[in-house]
């Protein structure tokens, strides 16, 4: 321990601890990091007071409660305490909070509520005590104890309203620090509401070509919807698609939003049929959705060739098929929304197939049918079939825009998020199949960069493996390199700040799979992630060294104008391996 | 899927169980690290875990080191096919007690 500065007179001391108030104070007022703070005061207190060591505690739980505890959050001295717990209402600390007052114990072994503090090793003779409550208005927040004022002098009156006034500031900290981590929170929840935001900005498909038969619009009434709808491509020329509408508003809907964007991503390439494919779709979503939440989807196959579509209705709103000659169909739903679990026949939703041949048929979100005329009546269905015949001269792409300006203004006025989609059939248009070129991309997919997302992370290299025809095994050992990369740029690029994006790519490579991490966060240190030699303790490093033992080559590669790294995981895939499929 | 902790007369055993990714391990961690309190020797059950990164991994041998500076046995049991693979891939299969029964 330093040397001790010579204590002053006691009137000297006296002045020198109110300077101390006055800096503490002030110290509280200006950091966020309370622990580190208290620490740094009851040092302060201990060197200034002229005593062996101190200790802080703070009560968990209620103090009425038998089960609470104090536990101590700081600590200074020869015996490190910090971390030690005891009961709430035993001791000469539980005797402080009982009688809210300052207890000075001189001659602490024929005190009755005396235990001495179990420490090991180190010898620590209790010799004189000094404790204060910390409270504030009334409301306990814990105990502060000063232990063997040197020199053995007693402590005093004096002593006992000095650490009281301390004891009072301590309080005001922890009360701060509360109501700073109020504001922490919020500040977190407007990030995370912006963070959905920019995801769902990235999520909905990219413009597809105006002469591709299927064409979406969507425009969210706040920052955040809860609409969501997608066109993928499937290999042998035919398109699945999806419409969905959670139900809510804000940030719930968008997170909940972004999960079944990604689940009918993950899925709508390898699971056969919209009936199974929503099935599968709602046992992933049941695990998030909270009580009282649910979700209206259609899900269906186009195929050009055939001119059909097979569609499953989750509880959505009836897609509306518009034949050549004007004449509406509208399939109404059979089954219940995702999420409120009712009983499905055969594990699937049910499906309808139709011929689709010369006609169009539109999806849509009660955005459409719930926008208000002038005279606050509801457009409804009927509406909506008026407007898209009094567009239907234009082509697909300009007649949601105009179905669109008309509804949010021209005839009507949109309250909620709207979301529409056009399948367009021409008929004889001989779709071409797409023949698989190298380096298909098999995931595309933005994540805010946080622990949590990593399951999905997961899940999608698992299926862009399976996609792949790689062995199970082989799948499993890619996810965690990958979840590894991830973790790298959470951890360490956006260190912790929970506001970050990744970019997810899989593209098939010549001879495997090439998984693209792009992050926006400070360009990393090549040299500084080239891991260490397995076997050694010591938890850091070990993800790097998972990342290079997984995949055969690991690389930084360019970063995109604006981005921050761009990681490359290669693997090679085994030569004619047809082991067991992942599945 | 919860993790939970028993503890007899001559040890203390945590159950760990699903995935243990970088969401889930300062759950572990604590409790692997709160399992030591009671000066017990401590075993860890691994057989109801599906995955395990190397935040896992990390908690595992923390919870290692301070069990030696605290003298006290440290055995791994039922450990899954999933997480000797990783304890393989770090080396560690060799580091840790490992046991198959309880």
């Amino acid at each position: 321990m330093q040397e001790r500065r010579k204590s002053g007179l006691p009137s000297g001391r006296r002045t020198a601890y109110f300077g101390l108030l006055a800096e503490l104070t002030e110290a509280f007022t200006r950091s966020h990091d309370f622990l580190a703070t208290l620490l740094d005061a009851l040092q302060r207190i201990v060197d200034e007071m002229d005593v062996e060591a101190g200790c802080l505690f703070q009560l968990e739980g209620e103090f009425e409660d038998p089960a609470a505890r104090l536990v101590c959050r700081a600590s200074v001295g020869p015996v490190d305490m910090q971390g030690a717990e005891l009961p709430a209402r035993s001791g000469i600390s539980g005797r402080t909070l009982t009688q809210d007052a300052v207890q000075i114990v001189n001659a602490p072994r024929s005190d009755p509520d005396f235990v001495a503090p179990r420490t090991v090793g180190i010898e620590f003779d209790v010799r004189s005590v000094l404790a204060a409550p910390v409270v504030f208005h009334g409301r306990r927040f814990g105990v502060v104890e000063l232990f063997n004022r040197r020199g053995d002098e007693p402590f005093g009156r004096r002593d006992a309203s000095i650490l009281a006034a301390l004891a009072s500031v301590a309080a005001l900290v922890i009360l701060n620090a509360e109501l700073t981590e109020d504001l922490v929170e919020q500040a977190r929840l407007k990030r995370e509401l912006e963070l959905a935001a920019a995801v769902q900005r990235k999520l909905l498909p990219t413009e597809l070509p105006v002469t591709a038969p299927i064409h979406g619009f969507s425009r969210a009434a706040r920052d955040v919807s809860g609409d969501f709808y997608d066109v993928l491509p499937l290999r042998d020329g035919r398109f699945a698609f999806a419409l969905a509408d959670v139900s809510g508003k804000g940030m719930d809907a968008a997170l909940i939003m972004v999960q079944v964007a990604t689940l009918f991503r993950s899925f709508a390439k390898r699971v056969h049929g919209p009936g199974r494919l929503l099935a599968r779709i709602e046992a992933e979503l049941c695990e998030s959705l909270t009580m009282g939440m649910f979700v209206t989807m259609v899900v269906g196959i186009y195929d050009p060739r055939a001119h059909e579509v097979r569609i499953a209705n989750a509880g959505h709103l009836p897609p509306l098929l518009r034949e050549a000659g004007g004449g509406f169909t509208s399939f109404e739903s059979q089954d219940p929304p995702l999420g409120v679990r009712g009983r499905l026949e055969h594990n699937r939703y049910r499906e309808k197939a139709f011929s689709i041949a010369g006609s169009s048929l539109y999806l849509y979100t009660d955005g459409a049918t719930e926008a208000r005329h002038a005279d606050g009546s509801q457009l409804g269905i009927d509406g909506l079939q008026s407007l898209i015949a009094h567009n239907a001269t234009l082509p697909a792409a300009r007649r949601l825009d105009a179905i669109a300006t008309a509804l949010d203004g021209d005839i009507a006025e949109l309250r909620d998020d709207l979301t529409l989609l056009v399948i367009e059939d021409v008929p004889g248009r001989a779709a071409v199949p797409r023949k698989r070129p190298r380096g298909t991309l098999l995931v595309e997919q933005v994540l805010p960069a946080q622990a949590r997302q990593l399951r999905i992370v997961r899940k999608l290299i698992l299926a862009a493996a399976n996609e792949a025809g790689a062995p199970l095994s082989w799948a499993q050992d890619f996810a965690l390199a990958v979840d590894e990369a991830c973790q790298n740029i959470i951890r360490h690029g956006y260190r912790g700040r929970s506001d970050g994006l990744i970019e997810l790519r899989v593209r098939r490579a010549r001879d495997g799979l090439c998984a693209e991490l792009v992050d926006f966060a400070p360009r990393v240190n090549e040299d500084r992630c080239k891991g260490r030699p397995a076997g050694e303790m010591g938890p850091g490093g070990l993800g790097t060294q998972f990342m290079r033992a997984l995949t055969d080559r690991v690389h930084w590669g360019k970063p995109p104008a604006g981005a921050g790294n761009r990681l490359l995981l290669s693997k090679r895939l085994p030569r004619g391996d047809n082991d067991a499929k992942s599945t | 899927m919860s993790f939970h902790v028993k503890e007899d007369v001559d040890a203390v055993t945590v159950f760990l169980d699903g995935e243990i990714d970088l969401d889930r391990s300062p759950e572990a961690r604590k409790l692997l690290l709160d399992g030591l309190r009671a000066g017990k020797p401590l075993r860890v059950d691994l057989a109801e875990v599906e995955y395990m990164d190397s935040s896992g991994i990390a908690s595992l041998v923390e919870t290692y080191q301070r069990a030696r500076e605290k003298n006290l046995d440290f055995t791994l049991i039922r450990v899954s096919e999933p997480v000797l693979k990783v304890l393989k891939l770090a080396r560690l299969d060799q580091v840790f007690s490992i046991r198959s029964t309880p």
